[in-house]
């Protein structure tokens, strides 16, 4: 089983073969944390979150603009 | 990670915090950050700049239980982005009955923002905004606006860019009253963006969250990337920026003296006519 990805700022859903942490996830979508906010099934997470492959993962965007 | 405060599991860093820790920390900074710079003065009445997005739903949210407070919306015309916000604000003012007016760009007499097609949106459109927010709060004492800790040290730092070392004066957690002119505050002054997201997703907040489909083409937009690039190798960097900027140039008891009035709409300006009220000439 993948790892489903949706990223809200690209409006992106990625299937990922992928173990690590939050901040690797990031890392490699070259996101910027500042920038984005990380739930791992529906919860608010941290970057050093452990991330496995039957995780849903949603990083939605900070910056909305007036 | 854990809560550095309870020891329960943190939803966010810097400094890691759960949920409830987190929540009622974020409360008290914009506590604080009224009571630090007197945002709010005794029997004041308050107006809270409403676009429906992130910023001012949770100002509102925070604001509303200790103050009697109104929301104000403009209307610039986006297709597609103002339309669903607007739609999410009257919902959530009814639900704390939060009296709300809406007003247009049409009621300044100019053009929907998607009508007169800019080639900087940005600019024309916080022109007309404010002038929208400065006609139509008379009656109200300050308004409160949601501008956070990256719009704030996106502002110092375009002005310096910019080489506009003049405008700073302009900025601040408090622009004093002018004749007819309430004053303007801001609450989320120190607070980052980032933790109004947050805060907005913690207390179930929703709303389109969506960026305007202008944001891309600014400048501030530049900016804030290269602040938030920064940020991760300097924690700190921004709230550093805005508390420079506090000790050098803010001057909260000054009013921002304009050499004279416009001769169209009598608001305050440098020239015959205003900024709002050239573009509005102009696109007419």
């Amino acid at each position: 089983m993948d790892m489903q990805v949706y990223i809200e700022r690209s409006d992106e859903h990625k299937t990922l073969t992928f173990t690590g942490s939050v901040q690797e996830l990031l890392d490699l979508l070259e996101i910027n944390v500042q920038t984005v906010l990380v739930l791992k099934n529906d919860a608010l997470v941290t970057e050093d979150e452990a991330l496995t492959d039957t995780d849903n993962v949603n990083i939605i965007t900070v910056v909305s603009g007036g | 990670m854990q809560c550095s405060t309870c020891n329960e599991k943190a939803v966010i860093t810097h400094p890691a915090r759960c949920k409830t820790c987190f929540i009622h920390g974020f409360e008290e900074r914009v506590w604080n950050t009224i009571e630090r710079f007197s945002l709010i003065r005794p029997e004041e009445r308050i107006c809270v700049a409403a676009s429906g997005g992130k910023d001012s739903l949770a100002l509102l949210e925070i604001l509303h239980t200790r103050y009697d407070v109104h929301a104000l919306c403009v209307d610039e015309g986006i297709a597609g982005y103002r339309d669903q916000t607007i739609d999410d604000l009257k919902t959530f003012c009814e639900q704390r009955s939060i009296p709300l007016k809406l007003v247009s760009f049409a009621d300044l007499g100019a053009q929907r923002l998607d009508a007169q097609n800019p080639d900087h949106p940005c600019s024309v459109c916080g022109v007309l905004r404010r002038k929208a927010l400065m006609d139509y709060s008379q009656g109200y004492d300050v308004i409160a606006t949601g501008h956070n800790l990256d719009d704030e040290a996106q502002s110092i730092l375009m002005n310096l860019l910019r080489n506009q070392t003049h405008l700073l004066e302009r900025l601040g957690p408090r622009t004093p009253a002018q004749e007819g002119i309430a004053a303007r505050i801001k609450p989320f002054y120190t607070t980052p963006e980032r933790e109004v997201r947050a805060y907005c997703l913690l207390k179930g907040i929703t709303t389109n969250f969506s960026e305007c489909p202008n944001v891309v083409k600014s400048f501030r937009w530049k900016v804030g990337e290269a602040l938030n690039d920064m940020e991760v190798g300097r924690p700190g960097a921004k709230l550093a920026i805005v508390e420079n900027f506090l000790k050098k140039y803010y001057r909260p008891q000054q009013a921002i003296a304009s050499s004279q009035t416009c001769t169209r709409c009598a608001g305050p300006s440098s020239h015959e006519l205003c900024r709002a009220c050239r573009l509005i000439v102009v696109n007419n």
